[in-house]
């Protein structure tokens, strides 16, 4: 059945009805968002402040704007002003994850039992309910909210601190959400594509989320400063970074020879799969391929 | 006066019968298009998982179920984009003759990874006010989550015919046709896609 949401669309493309305050609030922060210049919405904003980034000495940064029409729109639906940096950051990973990354992950895998590594694992997403938590509740999504408190608790108790999954098997799977996807429900627009260091694919909107998610968290305020605290954090980004490495060899190595540009391969796959995210996995209406008899 | 009853008893029983109808020809159509990806993906999976015969037998026979069943013209032309007006014959011949030779690969690649696994319709629907029929499904792997894959499906002439997989909400079309969009950004053309595909076919067959 087809069911309209406020604004008269048809409900499929609606997002999570959220109440009038958390609207105000919510429209506050995209508008600061949005006026914040570089972080900005469009991908002409950024290519205006590539102009900084060539006064920058990164000459060549900037992707040249094109004068047809219809290569503008692809432009601005791809949205990369700094492809050419973004090429060269995307070579530099490859080749520090062939040379470092993906041996490490290889090992992990062939060497740590598959027991141990699936409870390092519920145990990493243990950690992270919190952060899911908040943003459940940010994006007014009371039910989901509700099942990561659940499993948090269920977790904590009976899965031994969250090494065991225990709540999964009572039907509460896991899930994700960060400010980024938060800010996605909002309504902030995605921002130019940014492929960062180390961290991979990433769009300005999710660079921001990864900002207000640090600036939520209670331990970036009260965190022991001491360098016992320090190695058990940084073990545990390394260990993140690791693990969910060593889920995807097949997957990228098949990537690898499926496709002809990987760069821009990858940057189609992250932006569907985080416009999919921020839709908790409700399927959108995607272009079909017309019959061409 | 019994005339105008009989003819008003008789409309009722005609839009009684059409409503009884209508909606039966509707499912009976999305089952059309569940029933041909449940024998699609079953004999798919079932090739790519045959290891008992040669790789190239393989896909060789892989091949050939793809070709019945995706419209690989309509892929090839959705792919390629905004760029296939502008190509001229001679391109858009070369470029259809590289580009099955491609999909079909690369859909080996990408469904060999699920060969052997349990395959299973969720539900389908359709044709939507695109003419599109959708048919979700999903392929459980043991000691795994489970994978989602969407078969989008368009009535051609020839029968109903896969036109996109979209696996975990993402599509092979779309991908794809970033992909080259990608390449021909780089290259400057469409020969540059040509001639990268082509390249790309002789190092997958070698290996």
């Amino acid at each position: 059945m087809l069911t309209f949401c406020n604004d008269g669309r048809a409900s499929k493309f609606c997002l999570p009805e959220v109440s009038q305050r958390q609207k105000a609030v919510s429209r506050g922060v995209v508008e600061l968002y949005n006026s914040v210049g570089g972080l900005g919405q469009s991908a002409k904003v950024l290519a205006r402040s590539c102009v900084l980034l060539v006064v920058l000495a990164v000459a060549g940064a900037c992707a040249p704007v094109p004068k047809d029409p219809e290569a503008l729109k692809a432009f601005h639906e791809v949205n990369d002003p700094i492809e050419p940096l973004n090429r060269r950051v995307f070579r530099l990973n490859s080749r520090l994850d062939k040379a470092v990354l993906k041996p490490v992950a290889k090992s992990y895998r062939r060497n740590i039992p598959a027991f141990a590594r699936t409870s390092i694992r519920n145990f990493l997403n243990h950690i992270e309910a919190p952060q899911t938590f908040v943003n459940d509740v940010l994006q007014g999504e009371s039910g989901r909210a509700a099942e990561t408190a659940m499993r948090f608790f269920v977790n904590t108790v009976a899965g031994f601190f969250g090494f065991f999954d225990v709540a999964a098997q009572y039907g509460l799977a896991n899930h994700k959400e960060d400010f980024g996807q938060t800010l996605g429900v909002w309504g902030v627009k995605r921002g130019p594509y940014l492929f960062l260091p180390l961290l991979g694919p990433h769009n300005s909107r999710h660079v921001a989320g990864r900002v207000g998610d640090t600036l939520m968290d209670p331990r970036t305020y009260i965190a022991p400063g001491g360098w016992e605290y320090r190695v058990a954090t940084g073990s545990v980004t390394a260990l993140k970074i690791v693990d969910s490495r060593s889920r995807v060899i097949e997957e990228l190595e098949d990537l690898e020879k499926s496709s002809l540009d990987l760069y821009a391969t990858i940057r189609s796959l992250y932006r569907q799969n985080r416009e999919s995210q921020i839709r908790n996995g409700k399927t959108i209406s995607v272009p079909v391929p017309a019959l061409v008899e | 006066m019994l005339v105008l009853r009989y003819l008003r008893t008789a409309t009722l029983a005609f839009v009684m019968a059409v409503m009884v109808i209508a909606p039966g020809a509707h499912a009976e159509s999305a089952k059309d298009a569940s029933v041909m990806v449940s024998s699609l993906a079953d004999r798919a999976l079932r090739i790519l998982g045959n290891k008992a015969v040669t790789r190239t037998k393989r896909e060789a026979e892989f091949r050939i179920l793809f070709k019945k069943n995706f419209h690989v013209r309509s892929i090839g032309v959705f792919v390629l984009g905004r760029h296939w007006r502008r190509a001229t014959p001679a391109q858009r011949k070369a470029y259809l003759n590289v580009f099955e030779r491609f999909i079909v690969k690369t859909y080996t690649v990408r469904l060999s990874q699920y060969a052997g696994e349990k395959f299973k319709i969720i539900k389908s629907t359709g044709p939507d006010d695109r003419g599109v029929y959708l048919v979700d499904s999903a392929i459980k792997r043991p000691g795994k989550s489970s994978i989602s894959l969407s078969w989008t499906i368009r009535r051609a002439k020839a029968g109903l015919r896969v036109v996109d997989i979209v696996i975990e909400n993402l599509s092979m079309a779309q991908t794809q046709r970033d992909d080259f969009a990608g390449i021909i950004r780089t290259r400057g053309s469409i020969d540059g896609l040509i001639a990268a595909l082509e390249e790309k076919m002789k190092k997958l067959e070698k290996s």
